[in-house]
């Protein structure tokens, strides 16, 4: 039997022939009927250009320069735009990354509905065909959503309706390019689960594009994992992942973040202490509502919380950039000073000055301390820069011309001129791939043990702060609802929030062992 | 850079280049009086003697448009220069201050930008009378408007950025946040501004003298020289073709190369 | 939404009365005398005769008082009398009025389709070619100087090839090469303006979407990217009638056409301060009137926009 899609040697490039490496480099690939197949790779894998190359829909720089693709068994490489339409929806359907901007905001969800089902042969869809369409994909009250704009909706019914319009011509396979990575954990769950479902349902092939081994293994039959444009590895997802073969699937694997396992560590030394911290915001909204916490010296605690949870807004009222509204942030029994606390914020490429050189950047908290000579300085920002693990020539280099994991080594770096007591870190990992997330986790481990500062790290993913916290508590709507040692809390949540949040983690079982 | 854009960076620069060695030094590409004429060599078509031609009064239109570049171009530095400062200066105090200043300053800026540029220029114009400086002070009034809205929203935008909250909280003051962070990453939107406006300015201010309110009759200058041959349109073509293609490529050089400035500087 | 729109005019008023007092202060407060920068600097002073036309037109009376009066004639559409002809200038205004507004409304006609088709043309082809040569077009055409396109324009095809005529006041063979004169930089500046916004459109997932539907590119660029591009190219229209009535002055100049455009430009050499007052003012409150509409229009289209003018 001919596999419904099969890729032999796809190639595609960006830009003028012969220049650079090709973002898609000679990749295979088979999707049988009904299987789901995830291609798991980092940013900048050529994952995300192999689907919109499989959907017909690659951007005008972008050409496909080798390959042999079979949809059904007949070719669809070099296929010209009008008999690409005559797939596309019927056929092939695809789901892009981003809900929030996948749909047009200008348009009801009936009017892009319609406009989905007329495109797939349906030439005049009535009200039942709309709701049938939306009922598919789990939508409860399908009438009421039909007359809704996008902006109206939540994220995660904005994915349904976005299923919901893929699967409307019944398509044979579905690409679904990273649908869910922009989704809260839990949200993240249930559209994965939608997805699993319908494609049982219907014998929908699906490939799932995504950069979360958890979300492969827990929903794909085989994997193909991509690095550097090519596929390094492909299997069934259980080998796959369970005896890996190639050494990039090793070192993937190998960072995903485990939780710290080990006894519960004895009550340290106070040294931040945060008591009925409270924000309200001008205008009203309450950010958060009294919460308490202590940050024991030389150790880490975690907060973890979805967004909107009040997180972000205790980290800013640590570090002195807001005025709580009450309650009172001590260190060491008394009000924080300048230097003493320091801050590592989510995003790497917003929070270096684009203009300045690394070593500046770098001294900029001791210039602002007035401490040492500018020889002195120099001399610290060196040892800095070797301590993050940094080549002491990136201190003349801009921020632009470094990668974003060697942007966040360069913003702890600043964090950590003035030798501080404690540091903020909002989301540090976040916005990097898994391999960087682990380098960074442990270089703040390393410098943890090397320096001896506490670290109040903040972040929405259970996983990374269970990887890096010995103690740690959740926050929802502003207040704390759970907190204690790291290992107790993931072996026995009390707060049911804290029991939904474990349980949407992917790939939870195989991990957490 | 593509091709195309590249093949158009030479000849642009060539165009400025002859254009800027016109507007210093005049008596070096043309020797002869601008003012002065030889009544048996009137209205001769471009040729070799003439290669722009001959007026009414038998004056080389060669020399008078080099000799015109000098206001021309000096008027639309001058304009651009006085949008930059007092727009940029606005912009900045109106940006740092936030508030009540703040809104207020932005409040006359948008009153300003109500009303139509051209006319803005005139008003002023008819304040001050004619003159090439008084025109080079009108375009740079009427331009500044979008300057300091511009600077305002970079200085707000900047202020508001992960490194200068960064700034904040390593304990750096806020002047050297103001002369560190803030006005070096806020001058690039600005200087990209400022290179769309000056082929602007070339262009209003050859507009402006063309009407007549530029330097007064026998003085040359790119915009009176069209106007001046406006009544031979039918019988001396090059009177009015010439300076005009003068002014066009002086605006299209101008323009080509601000756009791959700012591409450059964009993409970087 | 009533809230809004309200809330929008007392602001567009606002901004007309700013310009009324701004015009004011500038012409009749400023230390230079209007008198005199009526006579220009470059006629000698008999300051018999500068008292005298001071109190034809009124102007020994205090600041204040000429101030709120001319704010209250004005509002009744009286800008008082013409320094320069005696006649009112309010009727002056309105007899001209018509004849620019002809050239501004056949210049839109040419300009926002030939802008439109550029824009939309552009993102939709893909050849990257074409794309290029379409986009270099704005910026082309924006470098040419107005007053010689008309004069060359003029050349070409009322002395060279006998098309039009070369001073015609009225009809629509006289309107054509006026009107072409200010739409070519018009559709540059749509074309400019609409471009941008479609090639930033045309980049978002939703474009993708509907192209996964088994759209085609015309439908995805007309039915999407464009519907979403097309608001900042309506204000941008707005801002254009403004720019065209200030245009006409250096298009009715070189086609000897009456109008605004001749108006204006006589109220400067004169420094007719009345009539400019009143052309400012008209024009500005003409401008910002359509601004404000464009504005109450955008929630219109854009849902997002109704609930926070709600």
């Amino acid at each position: 039997m001919t596999p419904l899609l099969a890729v032999r040697g796809l190639t595609v490039r960006y830009g003028p022939p012969g220049r650079g490496r090709p973002a898609v480099d000679g990749v295979d690939l088979t999707v049988e009927a009904g299987e789901i197949v995830a291609v798991v790779g980092e940013s900048g894998s050529g994952k995300s250009t192999l689907a919109h190359a499989l959907a017909g829909l690659l951007p005008d720089t972008a050409r496909v320069t080798g390959g042999v693709v079979t949809f059904g068994g007949e070719r669809v490489d070099g296929l010209r735009e009008r008999a690409w339409r005559r797939l596309r929806g019927r056929r092939i359907a695809f789901v892009p990354q981003d809900p929030g901007t996948a749909l047009n905001p200008l348009m009801t969800v009936r009017a892009q509905l319609a406009e989905a089902l007329r495109l797939t042969g349906t030439p005049r869809p009535g009200e039942d065909a709309l709701e049938e369409a939306l009922g598919r994909v789990g939508i409860p009250d399908p009438a009421a959503l039909l007359d809704r704009y996008p902006h109206q909706l939540s994220g995660g019914f904005r994915q349904r309706v976005l299923l919901g319009m893929a699967l409307a011509g019944r398509p044979a396979l579905l690409i679904a390019d990273e649908p869910t990575s922009a989704l809260d954990t839990m949200v993240q769950k249930t559209v994965l689960d939608l997805v699993q479902k319908v494609a049982a349902r219907d014998g929908t092939s699906v490939l799932l594009i995504t950069h979360d081994l958890g979300v492969a293994a827990d929903r794909a039959d085989r994997v193909a994992v991509m690095t550097e444009g090519r596929v390094v590895e492909e299997g069934p997802a259980d080998r796959v992942l369970g005896s890996p073969r190639a050494a990039y699937t090793r070192l993937l694997l190998r960072s995903a973040p485990q939780p710290l396992t080990g006894p519960a560590p004895a009550p340290g030394e106070p040294l931040l202490v945060v008591r009925d911290l409270r924000k309200v915001y001008p205008g009203g909204t309450i950010a958060v509502e009294g919460a308490s916490f202590t940050l024991d010296r030389a150790s880490t605690l975690g907060l973890v919380g979805a967004s909107g949870s009040g997180k972000s807004t205790i980290a800013r009222v640590v570090t002195g950039l807001v005025e709580p509204t009450s309650g009172s942030v001590l260190l060491d029994g008394a009000p924080v000073r300048a230097g003493r606390v320091q801050f590592v914020a989510q995003n790497p490429y917003a929070s270096l000055d684009p203009l300045m050189s690394v070593g500046r950047i770098v001294a900029e908290p001791l210039r602002a301390l007035r401490a040492g000579t500018r020889a002195e300085r120099r001399e610290r920002v060196l040892r800095l820069l070797e301590d993050v693990g940094l080549p002491p020539e990136v201190a003349r280099r801009r921020p632009s011309a470094l990668s974003g994991g060697q942007r966040q080594r360069v913003a702890i770096a600043r964090a950590l001129a003035p030798s501080p007591d404690v540091i903020v870190l909002d989301e540090p990992v976040s916005a990097l791939d898994t391999v960087t997330q682990a380098q960074i986790l442990a270089l703040l481990r390393r410098l943890q043990d090397k320096h001896g500062m506490a670290y109040l790290l903040i972040s929405h993913d259970l996983a990374v702060v269970a990887a890096a916290a010995e103690r740690l508590a959740v926050m929802r709507d502003g207040r704390i609802v759970e907190s204690g040692p790291t290992a107790d809390v993931l072996a026995a949540p009390a707060a049911p929030f804290t029991r939904e949040l474990l349980a949407a983690i992917p790939g939870g079982p195989r991990r957490g062992g | 850079m593509t091709f195309m854009r590249r093949l158009g960076v030479v000849p642009s620069a060539l165009v400025l280049l002859a254009a800027s060695a016109a507007a210093l030094a005049p008596g070096l590409l043309s020797p002869a009086d601008p003012l002065r004429g030889d009544l048996t060599q009137r209205l001769l078509p471009p040729g070799t003697a003439h290669p722009f031609g001959t007026d009414e009064l038998g004056r080389d239109v060669f020399t008078r448009v080099v000799h015109g570049s000098a206001p021309s171009l000096q008027a639309a530095v001058i304009a651009v220069g006085v949008a930059v400062l007092a727009g940029s200066a606005i912009g900045l105090v109106a940006g740092t201050a936030r508030g009540r200043l703040d809104g207020l300053v932005m409040r006359a800026v948008e009153v300003l930008l109500a009303v139509p540029s051209f006319l803005l220029i005139l008003v002023v114009v008819a304040v001050l009378g004619p003159g090439t400086r008084e025109v080079a002070l009108a375009v740079g009034v009427s331009a500044a408007a979008v300057f300091s809205r511009v600077m305002r929203a970079e200085v707000v935008r900047v202020r508001g950025s992960g490194y200068v909250e960064a700034a904040a909280v390593c304990g750096t003051g806020r002047v050297t946040v103001l002369l560190t962070h803030v006005l070096p990453n806020a001058a690039g939107p600005v200087a990209a501004l400022a290179t769309l406006e000056l082929g602007n300015a070339v262009l209003t201010v050859a507009a402006v003298s063309f009407l007549g309110f530029g330097a007064p009759p026998p003085a040359p200058e790119w915009g009176s020289l069209v106007a001046a041959g406006r009544p031979f349109l039918a019988s001396a073509w090059w009177l009015t073709t010439v300076p005009g293609l003068v002014v066009a490529a002086v605006a299209l050089a101008v323009n080509h190369l601000g756009h791959v400035l700012r591409t450059r500087s964009e993409t970087r | 939404m009533g809230r809004f729109v309200a809330r929008r005019l007392a602001q567009a008023a606002a901004v007309v009365l700013a310009v009324y007092t701004l015009t004011f202060a500038v012409f009749y407060l400023l230390p230079a005398d209007p008198v005199r920068i009526m006579i220009g600097p470059e006629n000698g002073v008999d300051e018999a005769r500068v008292s005298a036309l001071r109190a034809e037109y009124g102007l020994d009376r205090p600041a204040a008082e000429r101030y709120i009066g001319g704010l209250l004639h004005a509002l009744h559409g009286d800008f008082g009398t013409s320094f320069q002809t005696g006649r009112e200038v309010g009727a002056t205004i309105a007899e001209a009025a018509p004849r620019t507004l002809a050239l501004a409304g056949g210049a839109l006609l040419l300009a926002l389709p030939l802008g439109f088709l550029i824009a939309w043309w552009a993102a939709h082809t893909r050849r990257m070619w074409l794309r290029r040569s379409l986009g270099a077009l704005p910026g082309l055409s924006l470098s040419v100087p107005t007053f010689w396109l008309g004069l060359v324009l003029l050349q070409a095809f009322s002395f060279g090839l006998p098309l039009f005529p070369a001073r015609a006041e009225d009809g629509l063979a006289g309107l054509v090469l006026p009107a072409v004169t200010l739409a070519v930089p018009s559709s540059a500046f749509v074309a400019q303006v609409l471009l941008e916004r479609l090639t930033v459109e045309m980049r978002q997932p939703y474009v993708d979407t509907a192209r996964a539907k088994g759209a085609s590119r015309a439908r995805a660029v007309t039915a999407h990217a464009l519907r979403n591009a097309a608001m900042p190219a309506l204000t941008m229209t707005a801002l254009l009638v403004g720019w065209l009535v200030s245009g006409s002055v250096v298009v009715e100049t070189v086609f000897a056409r009456n109008g605004l455009g001749r108006l204006i430009e006589s109220a400067v050499t004169t420094r007719d301060l009345p009539m400019l007052q009143a052309l400012v003012v008209v024009t500005t409150a003409v401008v910002t009137l359509l601004t404000l509409a464009v504005d109450v229009a955008h929630p219109l289209v854009d849902p997002r926009l109704r609930e926070r003018a709600a």
